[in-house]
């Protein structure tokens, strides 16, 4: 490599680091320093102030009326080859057991996205938690896509819940609808994720963030 | 005793790996080590040659049921060294999920910890995460009292300890927690790369001697230990790999002492 070249590569890595910030890692953090009195405060932890993740939770879903809505703009599609295929093709969860037949088959695929689904919106929550409206607007995207995917392959969500699988929706419902918009985010069940002091513009940038994500070859 | 949480949100990064060769490498010098099998992709448990979809119990049991099932009840030894597997489990996705919502989420590795420690001592505990931010990562952060951050000499290296540091600050806002960096770990590293060279100069710029001396190199030994189902150090001890990850724990105990 030239040396021009590796200088330059010098400065864009010396620039990236200049952007971000280490501090918490290099000198370590400590929460438990705090008086008794604030000690007892937090017993509860405020992580109570982040809405729990009820969004994939049968037990604490959203309200029917939400889900009515949902029904009435994603049409049921009847299982098109092209979602199965890419159901077939989910990432990173395999099943040691083969399973052989058609409903065999989209109940492993069920379970997958549906596990697949808790890892993205764990990760939009995590990300949500650290106020990064760019990062949780990445994972809100694979969230919608997947969302996307469960609708088309079962609209109403019966045959994961005949499976009980992962993350499927309670009796009564079907999934979540997606949140592709400022409107339906505030709709959505997804919104009590943002953070309390979260405005307009931190949703703004989340939802542009989500359409900026590129779903190609690699599954993302 | 130190616990230590391997983390990295990006897949790949030798979290795994590292977490089964650090840990043989400092039980086979006697120290009581355990691992805690917390992805539920459960690598770790697979690559010491235990098959967890065979098991009965694994961590997700304890995470969720901690009356029924206490941490002690799942514990595996290895290959007869002072070194013992929690084993992970697909189902952990689950549990995930099952305890997002509750109030005391983040808190459950940590009591199952305290419980265990009150029967059993340890000198090393590691804790291998998923490659993702979320609930069963805070677990593993709330419960360790260090950090290791496993990385690829790459250029997203420092992104991705941005994000890090920005979960960590995040964390601080509602969780009662003390943690500390252990070091940086720059694993896959290829020698005679000018690139590797530069990236690995800056991450030691800004980290300083947070940054571990050791370098993991890229050595296919590793990988294939890992198909075989034991630590590099009983599979072919003259590896690279092998030495690296000796050579890391010599560091660490040094560290600890020194
Ligand atoms: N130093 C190395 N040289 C070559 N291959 C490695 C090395 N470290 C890890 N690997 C391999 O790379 C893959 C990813 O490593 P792993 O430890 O599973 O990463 P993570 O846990 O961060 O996802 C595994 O197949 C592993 O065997
Ligand atoms: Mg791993």
């Amino acid at each position: 490599m030239r040396p021009d070249r590796l200088t330059s590569q010098r400065q864009r890595l010396r620039r990236q680091a200049d952007a971000f910030e280490f501090n918490a890692l290099i000198q370590g953090v400590s929460t438990l320093e705090e008086s008794e009195e604030t000690a007892a405060a937090e017993e509860a932890p405020a992580i109570e102030n982040f809405p729990p993740a009820a969004v994939v939770l049968p037990e604490t879903a959203a309200p029917a009326e939400q889900q009515i809505h949902a029904k009435q703009e994603i049409p049921a599609e009847p299982e098109s080859s092209a979602a199965a295929d890419l159901i077939s093709e989910v990432p990173t969860i395999t099943s040691p057991v083969h399973r052989e037949t058609r409903e065999e088959r989209l109940h492993t695929a069920l379970e997958a996205l549906g596990i697949r689904l808790l890892q993205e919106v764990g990760r939009m929550r995590a990300a949500l938690r650290a106020y990064d409206a760019q990062e949780a607007g990445f994972y809100l995207a694979h969230v919608n896509q997947l969302l996307e995917l469960l609708h088309s392959v079962d609209p109403d969500g019966d045959v994961a819940r005949h499976y009980q699988t992962t993350a499927c929706p309670p009796e009564g419902r079907t999934w979540f609808p997606t949140a592709w918009s400022l409107a339906e985010l505030a709709e959505s069940p997804f919104s009590a994720l943002l953070p309390p002091d979260a405005d307009d513009e931190f949703a703004r940038e989340m939802i542009y963030a989500a359409w900026g994500v590129e779903f190609s070859h690699n599954g993302t | 005793m130190k616990i230590v949480a391997v983390v990295n949100q990006k897949g790949g990064v030798a979290k795994t790996t590292t977490t089964a060769n650090l840990g043989a490498c400092l039980a086979a010098r006697g120290y009581r080590t355990l691992l805690i099998d917390l992805d539920p992709q459960a690598n770790l448990t697979l690559g010491l040659g235990i098959e967890w979809y065979a098991l009965e119990c694994s961590l997700n049991h304890v995470l969720l049921d901690p009356d029924e099932v206490p941490l002690k009840n799942i514990l595996h030894q290895i290959a007869d060294l002072p070194l013992y597997l929690a084993p992970g489990h697909l189902d952990l996705a689950h549990a995930e999920a099952m305890l997002m919502p509750r109030p005391d989420s983040a808190y459950r590795l940590r009591n199952s910890l305290e419980d265990l420690f009150k029967e059993e001592t340890f000198d090393w505990v590691f804790i291998d995460c998923p490659p993702s931010l979320g609930t069963l990562t805070q677990n593993a952060i709330v419960a360790s009292s260090h950090l290791l951050i496993p990385t690829e000499p790459k250029f997203y290296a420092f992104a991705g300890m941005d994000t890090l540091n920005k979960m960590i600050v995040g964390l601080t806002k509602g969780l009662r927690f003390r943690i500390e960096l252990l070091g940086v770990l720059l694993t896959m590293y290829e020698r005679g790369t000018r690139l590797h060279q530069t990236i690995a100069e800056e991450i030691r710029e800004r980290f300083g001697d947070k940054v571990f001396q050791t370098v993991i190199y890229k050595n296919v030994r590793l990988s294939e230990s890992e198909v075989e189902g034991m630590p590099i150090i009983l599979f072919d001890r003259r590896a690279t790999g092998a030495q690296n990850y000796e050579q890391l724990a010599e560091e660490i105990l040094n560290r600890a002492t020194g």
